[in-house]
């Protein structure tokens, strides 16, 4: 009778622990089925929401159907809050500023999966007829830039003191709520001077950009990046991956790559990394 | 009276009712118009809201949803809360994870916003509509406004419509019944007064007139019926007067007239049927006044009457009643009385028509008595229905004997029965003055008008009516009384009738003083008649004697010359010489001539006297016969010959061969200088009968000469040119007399001839018709 009563609570403790362990770790609980949850791609706010959720969609609807899994676009109302949030992991895929990427993965241990094919660099407009001939003749004037936290910023600001100026002192910083306004505000006589990314000048019309004149430009470095959440399984961030790469053979991306200007999406590589890395303290200074 | 008997009610009730029924409907129309308007367009506004708030709900939503800017989607659910239409609102990602709510959730399901008319056409009684709204950015759900909308206030401002219009419309009514209470009352106060007064006047009262003080129209009809009920009593009055005068007439009326109900029941009979029916009034009503008519009359007069009653024809019968045991005879006559297409009764005459009756028996008896043959029976019957006519006890018929003074009688009718004949002397009798003056008709006291006439005062006659017998040359042959003990009425019909029997009788006994003349001249003729019968016997056997000899007799001295020839013209041919033998030959053929006219005649005589015997003849193989006879006569001739087939007839058969075999022959002869000869027997139909033709387009002959053609020993050809005796047209006549029928003839000299020829009736029997 005793010899039963010992198999009994032998078995009861087996699955007592049993149940532990299955609460402990779910995820090795379901490790065998594929993850089916939603995939939510987060976007920088660069551009307005609808802009940018229009600009997307074609990329959204390839990794759909590559990956099998619906993917939700979400992005946040500013740059400080996207970085935020995806430091936070809420985005399993997120495309972020070169130096929003430095600064997941070496501090919140997040995967880069690939980047622009082009490089990003600013370019300082003045108003054609402006008497600002160099870099250091905005001393005194308004300096208009996109975020505070953007890197063109931080390459404007990182210009400003390479030429003895100390931006805020000697150099009214006037931060637009994009790059576009920034440039605007040049046009509407609201500021003496405004950085904006290179492609967006690029692509301005010839009239508008008539009454414009480049002061400078900055340094090319790599351009935005794609990340994927720490929390992804390795697996799905190398299918993530490759999809990505793949992106630019598919009909959508073609597309895509036409009307973006982006050319191609490619792997990033450490040099790449190691470029954008130097932006990280001053980003770091400005979350703070 | 029950609340649906509309048509009882008042004009009043009627107007308010009308209206307020009226009032109600379009009140119901009007209301129910109103909520479906209104409903109608509550929907299409809440829908046309919702249509446009849902791109701005788009616009505004679709970038904090895609920013997941909580705080902004909070501030957007706060200001879209704060009416009252929206309830509850949350808004979804993509992945339809809430983002935010506001607002308490009910339970229900989501809806496409499109669905929103059908939802509140369906569940119009739910307070909310839950539809849920995808945000889009271009193509792309970024996300769901789930939102439940308040639209209790659409029913509550139906339910509000509504209640509105109940009072409204119950005000509206209750004012309505009270105005037009108070109009009706206003314009139906004379009408009232008027239907109160007419009604009175309907009862038969109208002594009173309608009082209404208005000048309108219930004014005008209220001067009207008080003028029409001024009429109604003037022609009330008239309408007494009327029937009083009727009353007077019927009562006085020489003929009764009576009334029945629809049943048949009497229901009134003037004084004049009681005086013919012997009943009283109360007797005759219903149906007593049957029990007048005679017993042997009234089942068939019943029968009758019911039959027309039942039929609702006219009542037309005479019969006879029986008054105290005296007959009358009427005729009544009674035509149906309708009232609105109904029968409501009879109303009839009846006629007294004894003396008629009387007068038609009379004249019926009369000509009875004249059906008989017997010349006693009838004056028997003369006598009695004489009596009977008259209703007299005594009657007879006397003959004025030669001398002139004394009368016999014929037959005497004498109260019950007749009496033996007498004779009696004229002198001192009406009888005498009869005869000799002409009708006597004395009503009363004859035998007192008659003093010497002791039979009359023996019999005790009063009435005595009388007339002369004359023949038809005005002789006096005797005449006619009729007496009887009571004085008799001298009614219009006496006179003639008693001189068309005087005249019947003289005529009868005229008859029959002819009749025993004419007797006697018949026997003496019949004693004549037997002598002519055994002299004409005596005559034909003699003829027949006369035709043995001709046929044995005469032929054999002819055979002789004939014979005696033949053997000369053989056996002494040289010795006479061609004049010799010319004369011979001359000799033989007249005797051979002689024969054949002997044979002919012999033939006619025997066609007269033989016997016919009927039967079935067909003319078709007789003319057949008689072509190939003559075929093999005439070999050498060429004569194209059309018989037509099927000619059936009834006849002799023998006699009937004659006359195809003498018209068929004539026919050969008569064509026998024809190249073309052709002959054509057949038949066609006139007025039902057979006609019978034999045509040739031979010699022909003048038609001027027909009426002879058919006479014995005639001839239109001479001799030379065709022979024969002239006995066969002859024979042919004969022979289709004896059979009834007719023969006839047409023709043109050289043109040819047709001779026709009938025999009478298929089916009759002709045996016995004589010969011409």
């Amino acid at each position: 009778m005793s010899s039963f009563k010992w198999l009994r609570n032998a078995l009861t403790a087996g699955l007592m622990s049993v149940l532990m362990l299955a609460l402990i770790f779910p995820g090795a609980w379901a490790s065998d089925k594929p993850d089916q949850r939603p995939l939510r791609l987060g976007l920088l706010p660069y551009l307005s929401t609808e802009k940018l959720v229009k600009t997307y969609a074609p990329l959204a609807n390839y990794l759909e159907r590559q990956l099998k899994r619906k993917v939700i676009i979400t992005t946040a109302p500013g740059f400080k809050e996207y970085l935020k949030r995806a430091n936070q992991g809420r985005y399993d895929v997120f495309f972020t500023a070169p130096h929003f990427a430095a600064y997941a993965e070496t501090r919140y241990n997040h995967s880069r999966l690939a980047r622009l094919a082009r490089s990003l660099d600013g370019t300082i407009v003045v108003p054609a007829d402006s008497t600002i001939k160099k870099i250091s003749d905005l001393r005194g004037r308004v300096l208009s830039t996109p975020d505070r936290l953007a890197v063109i910023t931080i390459q404007a600001e990182q210009l400003l003191a390479q030429n003895g100026l100390v931006p805020g002192r000697d150099v009214t910083i006037r931060y637009a709520s994009s790059h576009n306004n920034a440039m605007k505000t040049v046009l509407d006589g609201l500021s003496d001077a405004a950085i904006s990314l290179s492609a967006l000048y690029d692509k301005m019309s010839p009239k508008l950009k008539s009454r414009l004149r480049v002061l400078a430009k900055t340094p090319p470095i790599p351009h935005a990046m794609f990340m994927a959440s720490g929390k992804i399984d390795k697996q799905t961030c190398e299918a993530i991956r490759q999809s990505l790469l793949a992106f630019g053979e598919s009909p959508q991306g073609k597309l895509f790559f036409k009307n973006t200007g982006f050319v191609n999406f490619i792997k990033i590589s450490d040099e790449n990394m190691n470029t954008v890395m130097r932006f990280v303290p001053a980003l770091e200074g400005r979350l703070k | 009276m029950s609340f649906f008997s509309f048509g009882a009610r008042s004009i009043r009730f009627k107007f308010i009712s009308t209206a307020i029924v009226i009032e109600v409907i379009m009140l119901s129309v009007l209301i129910w118009n109103g909520l479906r308007l209104t409903n109608y367009y509550l929907l299409a506004e809440t829908e046309t809201h919702l249509n446009i708030m849902t791109p701005l709900i788009n616009a505004g939503l679709a970038g904090p949803i895609v920013q997941e800017d909580l705080s902004t989607l909070t501030e957007i659910l706060d200001r879209m809360t704060m009416g009252v239409s929206v309830k509850y609102i949350e808004i979804q990602n993509a992945n339809l994870e809430v983002l935010v709510k506001k607002g308490h959730l009910k339970p229900q399901p989501w809806l496409k916003r499109d669905d929103f008319i059908q939802y509140m056409n369906e569940e119009y009684k739910q307070d909310r509509f839950a539809f849920r709204e995808p945000i889009y950015i271009g193509s792309r759900i970024v996300g769901y406004a789930n939102i439940q909308m308040d639209i209790s206030v659409i029913n509550v401002a139906l339910q509000s419509l509504f209640n509105q219009g109940l009072v409204i419309g119950i005000l509206e009514i209750f004012l309505t019944v009270m105005f037009l209470s108070l109009i009706g009352y206003a314009l139906t106060r004379h009408l009232a007064t008027l239907t109160d007064s007419v009604k009175e006047m309907a009862k038969g009262d109208y002594s009173q007139h309608i009082h209404v003080d208005s000048q309108d129209e219930i004014g005008a009809v209220a001067y009207a019926i008080n003028h029409l009920v001024d009429e109604i009593e003037l022609n009330n009055k008239k309408i007494i007067m009327q029937n009083e005068e009727i009353a007077g007439l019927t009562r006085l009326s020489p003929v009764g007239i009576f009334q029945s109900n629809e049943a048949g029941e009497c229901t009134y009979a003037n004084p004049r049927w009681m005086e013919l029916s012997g009943l009283t009034l109360e007797k005759s009503l219903g149906e007593g006044w049957a029990s007048a008519i005679y017993l042997d009359d009234r089942p068939w007069v019943y029968d009758s009457w019911r039959e027309a009653v039942n039929k609702q024809a006219v009542f037309e019968v005479e019969f006879r009643l029986n008054n105290h045991g005296e007959t009358v005879w009427v005729a009544v006559r009674a035509e149906p009385q309708m009232e609105n297409g109904q029968l409501s009764g009879y109303i009839g005459s009846v006629t007294d028509i004894t003396e008629r009756k009387r007068i038609e028996s009379t004249i019926t008896a009369l000509a009875e008595s004249s059906s008989v043959n017997d010349y006693d029976e009838f004056l028997r019957n003369v006598v009695k229905s004489l009596a009977g006519a008259y209703q007299a006890k005594y009657a007879f018929v006397g003959q004025l004997l030669p001398d002139k003074q004394s009368v016999q009688t014929l037959a005497v009718w004498a109260g019950d029965g007749f009496v033996d004949n007498f004779v009696y002397e004229l002198r001192g009798t009406p009888c005498e003055d009869i005869i000799y003056e002409g009708k006597q008709l004395i009503t009363c006291n004859a035998w007192r008008l008659y003093p010497d006439d002791a039979m009359l005062k023996e019999m005790s006659v009063e009435g005595y009516y009388g007339a002369p017998l004359l023949g038809a040359e005005g002789s006096k042959l005797g005449l006619i009384t009729v007496m009887d003990t009571k004085p008799m009425e001298l009614l219009p019909w006496v006179e003639p009738v008693l001189g068309m029997f005087a005249a019947r009788v003289a005529s009868e006994i005229e008859r029959q003083q002819n009749t025993e003349e004419l007797e006697v001249h018949r026997f003496h003729l019949e004693d004549l008649v037997s002598l002519r019968t055994a002299e004409m016997e005596a005559l034909n056997h003699e003829l027949e004697a006369f035709s043995y000899s001709v046929s044995h007799d005469l032929r054999a001295p002819l055979r002789s010359i004939s014979g005696f020839s033949q053997a000369l013209l053989e056996d002494y041919a040289e010795k006479l010489g061609d004049e010799g033998k010319d004369y011979l030959e001359r000799v033989r053929n007249g005797a051979i001539k002689m024969s054949t006219l002997i044979d002919d005649l012999l033939d006619l005589s025997r066609v007269s006297r033989r016997e016919i015997n009927m039967q079935e003849v067909d003319l078709t193989a007789i003319a057949h016969d008689v072509i190939a006879e003559m075929q093999v006569q005439n070999p050498e001739r060429i004569v194209a010959v059309s018989i037509e087939d099927n000619m059936q007839t009834r006849g002799d058969e023998h006699l009937l061969i004659i006359v195809m075999t003498n018209l068929i022959g004539n026919a050969w002869k008569y064509t026998s200088k024809r190249v073309n000869a052709s002959i054509k027997i057949g038949q066609h139909m006139e007025d039902g009968v057979s006609v019978f033709y034999i045509k040739d387009n031979g010699a022909g002959f003048d038609m001027q000469h027909a009426k002879k053609l058919f006479g014995a020993f005639q001839r239109l050809h001479h001799v030379s040119e065709f022979e024969g005796t002239g006995i066969g047209l002859a024979t042919v006549k004969r022979v289709i007399n004896r059979h009834g029928g007719r023969v006839w003839a047409q023709a043109m000299p050289e043109k040819g001839a047709v001779f026709y020829f009938t025999i009478a009736s298929y089916d009759k029997d002709i045996s016995g018709i004589s010969d011409i």
